[in-house]
């Protein structure tokens, strides 16, 4: 044995002779150290390699499931009532005092416009920040003549297809699905420009999507082709029935005022019963139509839960388009939103949200010209479809000059004043009018009414367009405010009070300028159809979401046409095209006449007359496409006719549905005039389920095949909060002194960071999903770490395992040695 | 003997008291303890190099802004600095380089080649690791300043607008935007050391040049 190692160990010896008696109590105990000492270098190092990976993890996941984890992260706060300190928008639940996070949504939309046609997608993604289940309610509203023919829902990976049914139907099988704890989506129409969306069973921090998908016809006024896709539905006035009926039952009951206008108060309710004038014709509810009077069966719906923009914005949406126009493009322009556009080719462009994602609070409206000269006269597009041949069929009427003398006008303007108004749009509304008294000739007469719940008329009847009347127009238009309900009727009903009706020498035209934020429609166009006489009706929609189908349908009734003006900067343009509009005159008794042997079923029927710039558009159902088509009409005391070839037509699919869709609008407008609603109600029915269509009597349901939710778990339901469209002022639309359907203390003093928080983390929810934008050059971020940190932690591990085997192996050597000695101790007698 | 050769000598005799199974422990003990140190050698070493880097390229970019033309920091590099990228909030700065190959981000944050040049039009985007250069971005906040020198000498400043997470091929970026923003990049989550697939993106946007001002009131003086 070498010297060294004996030295060593009868050094050790000698010490572990005087302290073997303590190692031998110590043993046990080194050796549990030693376990213990194992087991812990073995749990920090799983623990370390554990924490060390998540990105392996994440990276696993698909972008979608990060941002839902995003999302979760912010669940733990939203769920604590009454913490202010994480507050978030909450909701007054049953129980006092207690409060249920509402549920969150983020929309994307996908528009494909192809020539006339546009096809969209609307992507809803619900996702649930509360504990508990949940059935969300969202109202949206789509434009006035989409049809809607696809909804699918999503669930994790699946995708679940809904199916066109009665509308009772489809509520029932609803209703059973929520029952039995499935999952589920009714898409209903309310009106034909507000859809509700109700999904059931969504789980606590669960995410549930529904597209939604339908097409509409593009919009064309002279070389402008336009797109609308509304974003949110404004809250709407139902009118305090007794005024209505105290104005219409007793027009002559005016507190005449010579120096003010004539004003009318609230009458005493000593009138008729107010059901006589309420049956329900246009309103599209269909669980209370018996107790409830027009306009308000459906109020309750027509109401969601409205956000104080001061607090923040919510719901969050992603928009895309991808336009081929069919003709060489000119200039593409949105009207409202910042865009980004790509032309891919001369006829085609992708158009997409500059930012991203906005709130849902105003329209996006999309604009396109063509390259001046390749302006097409007619554009034509069929669809084969069952056995059948469908036709759209847009004519611009080629110029003609009018006569150089016009006829004298009576103009009434009407401006709607009331609280729906306030902020941007009383002002436009006031720029709008004030353009227009400029253009009015000394020989013309004219008149301006103002309401809100209140009615007010500068002149007691129409005077002469004098300087002086002018002025003092101008000086009442100027001095307005907004403020108050939107009572609309008898605002109407006074613009068409016309005693001198039976004289064509003089053209009357009543000018409604508003925002059409009522929930009373039906009774407007009854009123427009009963007592139009010789007046036509031009509507301008004012701000940034107007109920257009409420305009377009009161224009269509009253032979004008329908402006939109969505943003000041919009005022002039469109105001100067609407005096053309007015001051032109317009294309009247138009007829088309198709191939005999076609048998042609066309919309609208008859005609509308047409004004400066407007195409004739009619979709037509025909037998054949032989054969030509013939346009004729009347401008100026001029025949007007056009010829088109049905065989030139370019095949676009979709047409077909859009011509059933017109067919139902077209069945839905004379509802009011014929007689059997059964028999439309069949009609509409037997459409919407033959072409798959939502309508008024079909809605489109989606259920799951397995229930989600345990029996013994309830479920609330809750109405989704919407944005207040933009440029509206919250405290005029819910003030104090109205009868507000919206309670204040909804938003329980969410705090605005939190809040803005939680738009964020919707946000990076779509953000995270929809970021790949065909329409822009990637960038590829580069790997952003070194691995020093990585190498740093596990030379600092290696070290420490070394460090503790070395301990380990140290007492291991005392234990072996100190047994050792002992064993020599005993020995050694005996040698 | 020399004190180093008694150390010896004692390792010796202990390696040698040891029992073969022991002995193996030793040696795995001591080879993890030298991998250990040389894995901790690596780790700092990357660290140092970034901020040793960043005072040769800082001599170097004062040469380039003088000389007018891509100076390299030494003369075998293949890399050269662009532009200069200061957080004065935080009293952070760094010299920018051409291009995000690992070589470069070494030594500095790296310019995203197909993104706009820092001071055009478009949105340029500036990568960073997140252990070195870009170790501050998790103390940025919405409204804070950065500051961008380019070769020409331009400096322009930006202000943060938003954060985001993004997945490093759908960044969500658009190189073409209108006005003038910047995007700095870094990995995300900051707080786990492996690499992974997300990025955290800072987006700013240009803050309207000061000069404007400056120069209607000089006008104004004349007056």
């Amino acid at each position: 044995m070498p010297a060294g190692q004996f030295k060593l160990r009868s050094r050790t010896n000698s010490t572990s002779v005087k302290t073997h008696s303590y190692c031998a109590i110590l043993i046990p105990f080194l050796k549990a150290a030693r376990c213990l000492l194992t087991v812990l270098v073995a749990a920090t190092l799983a623990s370390l390699l554990f924490a060390a990976t998540p990105h392996s993890a994440l990276a696993a996941q698909s972008p979608n499931q990060i941002g839902e984890k995003a999302l979760n992260l912010q669940k733990t706060q939203l769920v604590r009532p009454g913490d202010l300190k994480s507050g978030a928008l909450l909701f007054k639940s049953t129980a006092p005092g207690k409060f249920v996070p509402a549920p969150l949504l983020a929309t994307d939309v996908r528009i494909e416009i192809t020539g006339i046609v546009a096809r969209v997608k609307v992507s809803q993604r619900f996702y649930n920040p509360s504990d508990g289940w949940v059935e969300g309610l969202y109202t949206f509203p789509l434009p006035e003549k989409s049809a809607v023919d696809t909804l699918k829902m999503q669930i994790g990976d699946r995708f679940i297809e809904g199916v066109i049914k009665v509308r009772e139907e489809a509520r029932k099988i609803y209703e059973k699905a929520r029952r039995q704890g499935k999952k589920a989506s009714l898409v209903e129409q309310q009106r034909p420009n507000i859809f509700t969306n109700e999904v059931a069973n969504i789980g606590p921090g669960e995410a549930v999507t529904v597209q939604i998908e339908y097409q509409q016809s593009i919009r064309r006024d002279g070389n402008r082709y336009g797109l609308r896709f509304p974003m949110v539905v404004g809250p709407r006035y139902f009118p305090d029935r007794n005024r209505v009926a105290a104005y219409v039952s007793d027009p002559q009951g005016q507190s005449a005022d010579p120096e003010d206008g004539i004003r009318i108060h609230q009458k005493s309710p000593d009138l008729p019963d107010p059901t006589v004038i309420a049956d329900t014709a246009e309103s599209d509810s269909v669980e209370n139509t018996t107790t409830i009077v027009d306009g308000r069966t459906d109020q309750q719906k027509l109401s969601p839960p409205y956000m104080d923009p001061r607090i923040g914005k919510i719901n969050p949406l992603s928009l895309q388009v991808s336009l081929k126009a069919g003709f060489a493009l000119g200039e593409i322009k949105s009207a409202h939103h910042e865009v980004f556009t790509r032309k891919t080719d001369s006829e085609s462009a992708l158009i997409g949200l500059k930012d991203g994602h906005v709130p849902a609070d105003k329209d996006f409206e999309l604009n396109w010209w063509a390259v001046p000269g390749d302006q097409p006269q007619a554009t034509l597009y069929r669809e084969h479809h069952e056995g059948n041949d469908y036709v759209l069929a847009m004519i611009s009427p080629q110029k003609i000059d009018p006569a150089k003398v016009t006829l004298p006008r009576e103009v009434v303007f009407v401006i709607d004043n009331s609280g729906s108004m306030a902020g941007q749009s009383i002002g436009q509304a006031k720029r709008s009018l004030l353009l227009a008294l400029d253009r009015l000739k000394a020989e013309d007469r004219f008149n301006i009414i103002r309401f809100d719940d209140s009615l007010e008329l500068v002149f007691d009847k129409p005077v002469q367009a004098t300087e002086k009347n002018i002025e003092q127009a101008k000086s009442f238009v100027s001095v307005l405010t907004a403020d108050g309900g939107t009572e609309m009727l008898p605002a109407l009903a006074a613009s068409l009070k016309d005693p001198d009706s039976e004289n064509v020498s003089v053209i009357r035209q009543v000018i409604f300028l508003t925002d059409g934020a009522i929930g009373n429609e039906a009774e407007m166009f009854r009123e427009i159809a009963a007592n139009r006489g010789r007046s036509q009706i031009f509507t301008v929609g004012i701000g940034s979401a107007p109920n257009t189908y409420f305009m377009n349908r009161a224009a269509e009734l009253g032979r004008g046409a329908f402006t939109h003006i969505g943003s000041p900067s919009q005022v002039m343009n469109r105001m100067t095209d609407l005096f053309k509009k007015l001051e032109l005159p317009a294309m009247q008794n138009l007829t088309v006449s198709w191939p005999e042997t076609a048998a042609a079923e066309f919309w609208p029927n008859p005609l509308p007359d047409l004004y400066a710039g407007e195409p004739v558009i009619l979709v037509a159902k025909l037998s054949g496409v032989d054969g030509d088509l013939q346009v004729s009409g009347t401008y100026d005391g001029q025949k007007w006719e056009q010829t088109l070839s049905l065989g030139t037509a370019k095949v676009s699919p979709g047409i077909a549905k859009l011509w059933a869709r017109n067919k139902i609008a077209s069945l839905e407008a004379d509802r009011y005039r014929l007689g059997s609603r059964q028999e439309l109600d069949k009609s509409v029915e037997r459409l919407g389920l033959a072409y798959n269509l939502v309508s008024r009597r079909t809605s489109l349901v989606a259920v799951d095949v397995s229930p989600s939710r345990a029996p013994g778990d309830t479920l609330s339901t809750r109405n989704l909060p919407l944005n207040l469209p933009a440029g509206w002022d919250f405290d005029k639309v819910f003030g104090k002194d109205l009868p507000t359907r919206i309670d204040k203390n909804l938003v329980q003093e969410a705090e605005v960071k939190a809040l803005n928080k939680l738009m964020k983390v919707a946000e990076n929810g779509i953000q995270v999903r929809h970021s790949a934008n065909p329409l822009m050059r990637k960038v590829l971020l580069p790997q952003a770490s070194t691995q020093s940190d990585q190498k740093i932690l596990i030379g600092m591990l290696c070290l420490l395992f070394a460090a503790m085997s070395g301990i380990t192996i140290f007492f291991w050597r005392q234990l072996r040695t100190s047994s050792g000695v002992r064993r020599s101790m005993t020995r050694r007698p005996i040698s | 003997m020399t004190h180093m050769q008694k150390i010896w000598m004692k390792a010796l005799s202990l390696v040698r008291s040891c029992s073969p199974g022991e002995r193996i422990g030793l040696v795995a003990i001591v080879s993890l303890t030298i991998f250990g140190l040389s894995q901790i050698g690596q780790g700092l070493y990357i660290k140092a190099k970034a901020q040793m880097a960043q005072l040769l390229l800082e001599n170097a970019w004062e040469r380039a802004l003088v000389e007018e033309k891509a100076t390299k920091p030494w003369p075998w590099a293949d890399t050269w600095p662009v532009a200069k990228l200061s957080v004065p909030r935080l009293g952070m700065s760094a010299v920018v380089l051409n291009d995000v190959s690992g070589e470069a981000m070494a030594f500095g944050p790296g310019h995203v080649s197909n993104t706009a040049e820092p001071g055009t039009t478009g949105t340029s985007v500036i990568a960073a690791h997140r252990d070195t250069h870009f170790q501050f971005l998790k103390h940025l906040a919405v409204g804070d300043e950065i500051t961008v020198k380019n070769k020409l000498g331009e400096t322009r400043t930006y202000s943060v607008k938003r954060m985001k997470i993004v997945h490093w091929d759908n960044s969500g970026i658009d190189p073409d935007a209108d006005g003038q923003n910047l995007a700095l990049v870094t990995c995300w989550p900051f707080e786990t050391t492996t690499q992974g697939p997300l990025r955290f993106v800072v987006e700013a946007e240009s803050l309207p040049e000061l000069k404007a001002p400056e120069r209607a009131a000089s006008k104004q003086q004349h007056l």
